[in-house]
């Protein structure tokens, strides 16, 4: 038996002119010239000079004028009948590098300050050789950092910082070959499939391919429906079981002929034989097994998409979904019980919470500076454009005799995690991000319904001027909080010191947790933001002055209590307004006062002390 | 001159012997976790996956990725639950799966390898169409 899934990919003829080889040679130097061209611009980049905008502010021309190349040879590159799926796999490897991996080479240490909390938990389970679910969430679902701590010990990797700045470029290429796989199930017009890939990775921008849980589960997720679309696919006209036993009448066959054509299968499966289908089905149950151990939202994602491919008859596996709830069950009974036992009833008492659920996800990001508001508002609109494009772009396949049910409901199938909860207010970037295979492939098809249609160089030029303006997008909508996500050496440096100096069991406070900490000793401090602390000292809110932070650590119950204040966080503050006064003035009106000591300083951080020890003995 | 179908399961007992060697010999970087990420990322999914026949590179590649994370999580995790840790033992485990699944590959009847209905006389799966389908 022989299966080629990826079939779509073998190349056939299609009407569109053909072209000479000069053409091919023509984006390949295209291609290097965009590649050349991009990585001479990152040496003129100034992070210091970024405004509330984020990245975009100081990119230099030459580096738009590289993605401008590249998104021409693509779009050339498109047209093109012979050759084409290479030259078209060397255009998103190079956009995955120029998208995804500029940070990597411009800024000194990993981005981003949930990469450095992860890192202390692989640490953790690295020195204990255990996990304590009491310690928090991430030690109920550790599959991820588990995974990490053994691969460190297993390869000899001392330190992970240098490599953990190139997961978001690693992810986003080991998601090409799950994307193709279900773009690929849907059609063969190698047109289409590429597109889709492109819309992918140019709207992208929520960022959660960092080093992460739901970064890696991400990849696991695509690649369980991938196997899910490609191969077991209900054939052409079969009915849902279920419907068959209860009797219910196929009505749609009775529908006449002409109203019957507007409305066709999508494409029909591929045999597989009996060791096949278990042998798939076993690699599914595995991914997902290690998925459920891994993250608490992945798994749902996936069992939700799984859920409406079964009811509406999309997939052969039928009893696929309640395996996979059972795991689900299972793991939080068993093994995340430590963390239901403490938030179980937040987590169900906010189901079904549409007022949490909107406010926390909409209302109170539309916050801060006008920089800032500035990037909420890019997000929107993008989020809402790639959705309308979508939307059109399904339509138009419709009418040109596509059903593509499947998708559908791969595109819909996320959206009740809103209600299910608000994630932190991430809910709803979240469901774009696991929304965002299908709407691109819809968002594609608005230029390529079908594999005789988008032929005109007008679509070639209409596909162009899209991928432009997703690309100045792109910038702003992911890398809108870069002033405040970027870690500098002086920041991880700093916070060493705080590590070698803090005796076990020290109160370490942030002014805002955005900041590079926690990556040592993972349970050996307690680690709070000064806002927290603030609002519950005399359980009433306090002013921010100099007296409430030396009150707020003032703590007789903890060996010693630092202050924290880097760069990162007063970037954060400028853009979210998160201070009645400025986190940068406090920093320097406490470096002034009599009350505080100043233990370390360098360029972007400072560890402050009580210059008084604390006024109660420890008990 | 190896047989094409022959590639894959000698690279990996290859990988596996040249990753095992590293580990035992303590060797340093760069050298051992380049070697040991490569192997950990493709070699036990694609050891298994091999086996289901799948004829298609791209899609086998795809799934051995995948399929190696899983079998790295849930070889580490079990090894963690169950008070077992130890980072070289999973690894021991993980190139044995890699070894025995190349060597059924190897072997003159693969599993699961039939005839049966779905191939077409080139051996390629019949490539559905892209036209619309009434029904």
């Amino acid at each position: 038996m022989h299966i080629r899934a990826l079939a779509a990919f073998v190349p056939t003829s299609l009407p569109t002119p053909r072209r000479p080889p000069s053409a091919v040679l023509g984006s390949v130097v295209l291609t290097l010239c965009a590649a050349a061209l991009w990585a001479v611009s990152l040496g003129q980049i100034e992070l210091g000079q970024m405004t509330d905008i984020g990245l975009i502010s100081v990119l230099p021309a030459p580096f738009f004028v590289a993605l401008g190349l590249l998104t021409a040879g693509f779009c050339l590159t498109l047209r093109q009948e012979r050759g084409r799926v290479p030259l078209l796999l060397l255009h998103v490897g190079v956009l995955i590098v120029m998208l995804y991996g500029a940070p990597a080479l411009i800024e000194e240490m990993p981005r981003f300050h949930s990469v450095w909390k992860h890192l202390g938990v692989v640490d953790y389970i690295q020195r204990t050789g255990h996990v304590n679910p009491r310690i928090d969430a991430y030690f109920n679902w550790p599959g991820l950092f588990i995974l990490f701590a053994f691969v460190s010990d297993a390869a000899g990797i001392q330190n992970w910082r240098d490599l953990v700045a190139w997961t978001p470029v690693v992810l986003n290429l080991l998601q090409l070959g799950p994307l193709l796989l279900i773009f690929g199930s849907a059609t063969n017009d190698k047109r289409l499939v590429w597109l889709a890939v492109w819309f992918f990775y140019l709207a992208n921008w929520v960022g959660q391919d960092y080093f992460s849980p739901q970064g890696f589960n991400y990849l696991l997720h695509l690649t369980i429906l991938g196997i899910l679309v490609a191969w077991f696919r209900v054939p052409a006209g079969e009915r849902h079981p279920l419907l068959t036993r209860l009797g219910v009448p196929d009505l749609f066959a009775r529908l006449p002929e002409r109203i019957r054509r507007f409305a066709p299968t999508d494409l029909p499966p591929p045999e597989i034989s009996p060791w096949q289908r278990r042998g798939l089905l076993v690699v599914v149950l595995a991914l997902y097994l290690a998925s459920v151990a891994s993250h608490q939202l992945t798994p749902l994602a996936t069992l939700g998409c799984v859920i409406g491919l079964v009811v509406f008859n999309r997939s052969t596996a039928r009893l696929l979904p309640f395996i996979m709830a059972v795991m689900v069950v299972l793991w939080i009974r068993f093994m995340a019980d430590a963390y239901m036992a403490g938030h179980g009833s937040t987590l169900v008492s906010q189901v079904g919470d549409l007022d949490s659920a909107v406010n926390e996800n909409a209302t109170t990001r539309m916050g801060g500076s006008q920089g800032h508001l500035m990037v909420v508002y890019a997000r929107s609109l993008m989020t809402l454009g790639l959705w309308g494009l979508a939307a059109f772009g399904g339509i138009r396949r419709l009418r040109h005799g596509h059903r593509d049910l499947t998708f559908v409901l791969l595109a819909v199938a996320p959206f009740p995690l809103i209600v299910l909860q608000p994630y932190g207010g991430e809910m709803l970037l979240r469901v774009y991000l696991f929304t965002l295979p299908f709407m691109a492939f819809f968002a594609a098809a608005l230029f390529f319904p079908d594999r005789a249609a988008g032929t005109s160089r007008w679509t070639t030029v209409l596909v162009g001027a899209l991928s432009v303006a997703l690309l100045g997008a792109f910038f702003v909508t992911r890398y809108g909080n870069e002033k405040m996500d970027y870690a500098t050496s002086q920041e991880v440096a700093a916070a060493d010191h705080l590590y070698n100096i803090a005796p076990p069991g020290s109160l370490l406070i942030v002014g805002t947790t955005n900041t590079p900490i926690r990556f040592r000793d993972y349970e050996k401090y307690r680690t709070r933001s000064l806002t927290s602390l603030l609002v519950w000292v005399g359980d009433a809110p306090i002013g921010v002055n100099l007296e409430a932070v030396a009150e707020v650590m003032n703590n007789p119950r903890v060996p010693a209590t630092y202050l924290f204040i880097t760069r990162s966080q007063i970037a954060n503050d400028e853009l979210f307004g998160l201070y009645p006064i400025p986190l940068g003035e406090l920093a320097r009106e406490m470096a002034a006062s009599d009350l505080f000591t100043v233990v370390y300083a360098d360029e972007d951080a400072a560890i402050y002390a009580l210059k008084e020890p604390p006024s109660e003995a420890a008990p | 001159m190896i047989r094409p179908d022959r590639v894959w399961p000698v690279a990996i007992m290859l990988s596996a012997a040249f990753v095992g060697a590293l580990a035992v010999g303590g060797a340093g970087p760069p050298l051992r976790p380049i070697a040991t990420l490569g192997f950990l990322a493709v070699c036990p999914g694609m050891a298994i996956i091999r086996l289901l026949q799948l004829e298609d590179v791209l899609a086998e590649l795809t799934l051995a990725v995948a399929l190696s994370i899983a079998l790295g999580t849930l070889v580490a995790g079990t090894m963690l639950y169950v008070g077992l840790w130890s980072p070289g033992w999973a690894l021991g485990i993980l190139l044995g799966v890699s070894v025995i699944g190349a060597a059924c590959q190897l072997r003159p009847a693969r599993l699961g390898s039939s005839t049966e209905a779905g191939s077409s006389d080139d051996g390629r799966m019949r490539e559905p169409p892209d036209r619309p389908l009434a029904g």
